[in-house]
């Protein structure tokens, strides 16, 4: 399929050039790719390319703005181009000349570096978010990353050792025909298996980085870069440097640009609050996303985010009756969350939630039936469960966007209904942690969280699968530690269906069932926002609406002076 | 093996379609060599991609452009001729139907497409076909899949030298179930170049009261081929491939009456979505349960707004000589070459490296498919494949090309060198293409 070339907006001519100066929650740092999470897209589209991207689209309803076109890759696969067989499980890429790594030598990016970027996410010191949707798709990943995790145990965690045994081994289903083509086998067809192609997690990665523990300071201080910018300095949790990449050739690039000759990315854990000077770019941080934001197409918009939501950590005894998990649903008043998100973000519609998949996304469930905001049966629950008073509830936070006005409104409402709870707000990198790591951050037992579509078409997974699925390979998302057997199951099924209303059917019926649950409360659904058009005096914003509507900032063009 | 006309034993036999041949015409007795000299053949290249598109006749080219310019811009009635009774009737009679049931339409896919979404299905009801259909097939049954809540049964047929009419036979049976209601295959396979048993899966399609849809985009102008007699309901054929008719032309059989001896069962229901004659108040009378049809499909099929007059008229040319020159006779020709395509190929690379049939007869054609690489992990080494065809083409100007296809078995697509031979090639085109790939193969392995 031909895909219309990119085309910047000219309608400002400004020349090339001048400083970008982004402000981002300190979570959205470009970290080392093995191990990013999809809400870092915007920072690696900068630095780093992957067989597929998206193109900014000013019109969201156009097909383009949601459809993958070929990055690293020549073309997207397909049965018209001879790169994907009938059976949908065989995909053959052949790489793009002219990309080239940050290197002294310049070297060109082969597909044995988009085979050393699937092994990596496997890694089992800091495997992937995303590694869940790659071990149930491609063939061999999940034993590779399950056997790797097994060795892991019995040898040190150094990066020789890691490198070494990475080196030593092959997902079947990921390999190299030269340097010039790649072939990537399914264990079963996938409706969205090329929109997973764009996370930041299945980046080339260049043999440089063996050198370094996937995400540790060391990786992120020594990334080679092939996109158009390479990070120059850093300060971690801090601010970002990237300057020009030398080795970039915009005509092997059709989808980026390079309008500033510098990007300062500024981490903030207060980031997109109204209080940023208006020369920053804005990037959105997860619960309540930019402050001052358009929103996208309203009600016909895809990608709303499930913003905010309660990740009840099951792995602590306190919610081991199925009453009292009730009732922390019950009592939160969600309503008033609504009436939050409208006086801080104006003009963004929200809704309240009880289904766990929001609108615009496969598997939603329009009826919605769960119900709200009940103070007085939640105590009954308590109270028939035999609850007894303890220690309050630990209720964590991230500091960024409306996490606090979230996070205080939901202890409030949790201590009325007789379940004490205390807020702690974490800086945005500790909160992260805390999610990825549960068992080694301390103990919290419950935490707001947000979750923003990672693609826009068949992605019934970005919710589900992430952050309900207990095995083989736990969700990236699966915080509170949900295991269902009955909900792996539903997910199994979703995964295996050719057609899409089978998919999603199973989609709606794995998350009514975990909302039943209560493996999480959904508070709203929220619709997608766009960073303002205009800010002043930077031009060329345009959004990438699979990456959460964020600018694409190789176009960015700040103002340039003198 | 050396094929010549002297060694056909046609030219004393008369064609099952025309009966006992004219005496006068000197094409039903023409050698092969003579034959070549009417195909617009390019000079010094070795054409054996038949199964992807035919060379044209010289006089086929000429009805095709003075038909152009007699209609052009000309003020006569151009919709009778677009339905082509003469052509049909003349086209039919060859393939053992009549004008009622044949249809000359764009091409293969529009065929496909057109009886596809024109069959009688409802959500739950099953469709069995196999992944070795040509992409038409299986996106179309795909749509219906989408839009009526079908169920698609994707078999993956065996493949290679020892396959055999009865185990496809047994792949089709043993995946029939009560909901099943359409068996779709190819009359012969794209990729592998494996001739289907399509009388005894009609049988067996009857035996179980189901529909049957024939992709026999490869069928005309290479088997000399009683449509009827096989049995099905429905058979698409390209008309630019082995029957080396123009672009963009193709043929479409669609039983409409019922002949016992052949396939018993009642007319399908069957709605011609895209058709300018079908009642535009009212519905057409019952369809027949005899030898003689209660109204003509082939009209509302046919009649589909305006028509390439001239394009119609080349694909009768072509069909014409092909009856002149004797069905039977090309089918003989093309056949023996293939099977001195498979035994070269055997001897130059092994007989492991044929995806094709090989000791069933019933199941070889002259296609071809193999892997000429000694290494077998290169047969899911698509660049191999495209750089062997490639480099063919440009060195040595053969034309061939490369196919994929599943294994039954295999996480791996496989992938295929296909040679076809048809009435315009020779036992010495074969030869040289065999050498030059086992040449080509050294350098790239």
């Amino acid at each position: 399929m031909n895909v219309a070339p990119y085309r910047p907006d000219t309608t400002v001519p400004r020349r090339p050039g001048g400083v970008l100066r982004v402000v981002a929650p300190t979570d959205a740092a470009p970290l080392d790719l093995s191990c990013a999470p999809a809400s870092t897209a915007p920072f690696v589209r900068l630095h780093t390319r992957q067989l597929v991207t998206w193109q900014t689209a000013r019109d969201v309803r156009d097909w383009q703005a949601v459809t993958p076109v070929p990055d690293l890759a020549l073309e997207v696969p397909s049965t018209w181009n001879a790169g994907l067989g009938a059976s949908h499980r065989s995909y053959v890429f052949h790489m793009r000349p002219g990309v080239r790594w940050d290197t002294p030598d310049r070297r060109p990016v082969t597909a044995h570096d988009v085979v050393r970027g699937f092994k990596r996410m496997c890694n089992p010191v800091r495997p992937s978010p995303s590694l869940a949707y790659f071990a149930s798709t491609v063939r061999g990943l999940a034993d590779f990353a399950t056997a790797w995790a097994a060795d892991a145990t019995r040898r040190a965690g150094d990066a020789a050792t890691l490198a070494a045994y990475q080196n030593a081994h092959e997902i079947p289903g990921v390999f190299a025909l030269d340097d010039d083509t790649l072939v990537i086998e399914l264990a079963r067809p996938a409706l969205d298996f090329v929109h997973m192609l764009a996370l930041p997690a299945a980046s080339a990665v260049p043999v440089e980085h063996d050198a370094f523990v996937p995400g540790s300071p060391g990786a992120a201080a020594h990334l080679r870069a092939n996109g158009p910018y390479r990070v120059r300095r850093h300060r971690p949790g801090e601010w970002v440097e990237l300057v020009r990449n030398p080795a970039w050739e915009p005509a092997a690039d059709p989808y980026r640009r390079a309008e500033a000759d510098r990007v300062e990315l500024r981490l903030s854990d207060g980031a997109g609050r109204a209080d940023d000077a208006p020369v920053e770019v804005p990037v959105a941080p997860a619960v309540g996303g930019l402050p001052a934001a358009g929103p996208v197409d309203g009600d016909g918009a895809l990608g709303w985010a499930l913003d905010p939501y309660l990740v009840l950590n099951l792995r602590d005894p306190v919610w081991a009756d199925l009453r009292v998990r009730q009732a922390a649903a019950l009592a939160v008043d969600k309503a008033a969350v609504a009436e939050l998100y409208r006086r801080h973000r104006p003009g963004v519609p929200v809704r309240v939630a009880g289904s766990l998949i929001p609108p615009g996304n496969a598997g939603h469930d329009p009826a919605d039936p769960r119900p709200t905001g009940d103070p007085a049966r939640a105590r009954d629950l308590l109270a028939a469960a035999g609850h007894a008073d303890g220690p309050p509830l630990v209720l964590i936070h991230p500091q960024s966007g409306l996490g606090p006005e979230v996070a205080h409104a939901c202890a409030a409402d949790l201590t009325r209904a007789g379940l004490p709870t205390r807020a702690v707000g974490l800086a945005d990198a500790a909160y992260t942690e805390a999610l990825r790591a549960p068992a080694t951050a301390g103990g919290w037992q419950l935490a707001v969280a947000a979750r923003v579509p990672e693609w826009l078409e068949h992605n019934g997974r970005v919710f589900a699968q992430a952050m309900l699925q207990a095995g083989p390979v736990p969700g990236g998302a699966n915080h509170g530690g949900y295991a269902a057997p009955e909900v792996d199951a539903l997910i199994e099924r979703a995964l295996d269906a050719a057609e899409p209303w089978r998919a999603d059917a199973a989609w709606q019926a794995a998350a009514d069932r975990a909302v039943a649950d209560v493996a999480v409360v959904p508070i709203l659904h929220r619709a997608p926002v766009a960073a303002p058009r205009r800010p002043d005096r930077v031009d060329g914003l345009m959004p990438l609406p699979p990456q959460g509507y964020a600018v694409d900032l190789t176009a960015a063009r700040p103002e340039v002076t003198g | 093996m050396h094929v010549s006309a002297t060694d056909d034993p046609a030219i004393t036999t008369a064609s099952r379609t025309g009966g006992p041949t004219a005496p006068a015409d000197p094409l039903r007795t023409a050698s092969f060599a003579e034959l070549r000299s009417l195909f617009a053949r390019e000079p010094d290249a070795v054409h054996l991609n038949t199964g992807t598109i035919g060379v044209m006749p010289y006089e086929v080219l000429d009805v095709n452009d003075r038909v152009t310019r007699e209609w052009n811009g000309g003020l006569r009635n151009v919709y009778p001729p677009g339905m082509y009774p003469e052509h049909r009737a003349a086209i039919g009679r060859a393939f053992g139907v009549d004008q009622d049931e044949m249809v000359i339409c764009h091409n293969a896919t529009e065929g496909v497409a057109r009886v596809i979404n024109g069959l009688d299905l409802h959500e739950g009801d099953e469709v069995i076909t196999t992944s070795h259909e040509c992409y038409s097939v299986l996106s179309n049954f795909n749509l219906l899949r989408n839009r009526h809540r079908i169920t698609l049964t994707v078999l993956t047929p065996p493949v290679g030298p020892d396959v055999t009419a009865e185990e496809i036979v047994d792949m089709f049976a043993r995946a029939i179930t009560p909901r099943t209601k359409v068996l779709a295959f190819a009359a012969v396979t794209l990729f592998t170049g494996t001739r289907m048993p399509v009388r005894q899966l009609c049988d067996l399609a009857q035996r179980h009261g189901l529909t049957t849809v024939v992709d026999g985009a490869l069928l005309p102008g290479l088997f000399d081929t009683d449509l009827r007699a096989l049995g099905p309901d429905f058979v698409t054929c390209s008309g630019s491939k082995f029957q080396c008719g123009p672009l963009g032309t193709g043929l479409l059989y669609v039983r409409n009456k019922v002949h016992p001896e052949h396939n018993p069962l009642p007319l399908p229901t069957f709605w011609p979505v895209i058709s300018t004659w079908y009642p535009m108040m009212g519905a057409p009378p019952p369809r027949t349960t005899t030898r003689v049809e209660s109204y003509n499909m082939g009209d509302y099929l046919q009649s589909a707004g305006s028509a390439s007059i001239a394009r119609g008229a080349a694909l009768a040319k072509a069909c014409e000589l092909w009856d002149r020159i004797g069905r039977d006779r090309i089918e003989r020709h093309a056949v023996a070459l293939g099977a001195h395509t498979r035994a070269r190929i055997v001897e130059r690379f092994g007989v492991e490296s044929l995806y094709s049939p090989l000791t069933d007869d019933r199941l070889t054609a002259p296609l071809v498919a193999f892997n000429p690489f000694p290494d077998r992990a290169d047969g899911w080494n698509i660049t191999k494949f495209a750089r062997l065809v490639d480099e063919l083409e440009s060195r040595h100007r053969i034309w061939t090309r490369w196919t994929e296809f599943d294994v039954a078995g295999s996480p791996h697509q496989y992938y295929a060198a296909r040679i076809c031979t048809h009435l315009y090639n020779t036992a010495e085109e074969v030869d040289l293409a065999v050498d030059a790939i086992a040449d080509l193969v050294r350098e790239l392995s």
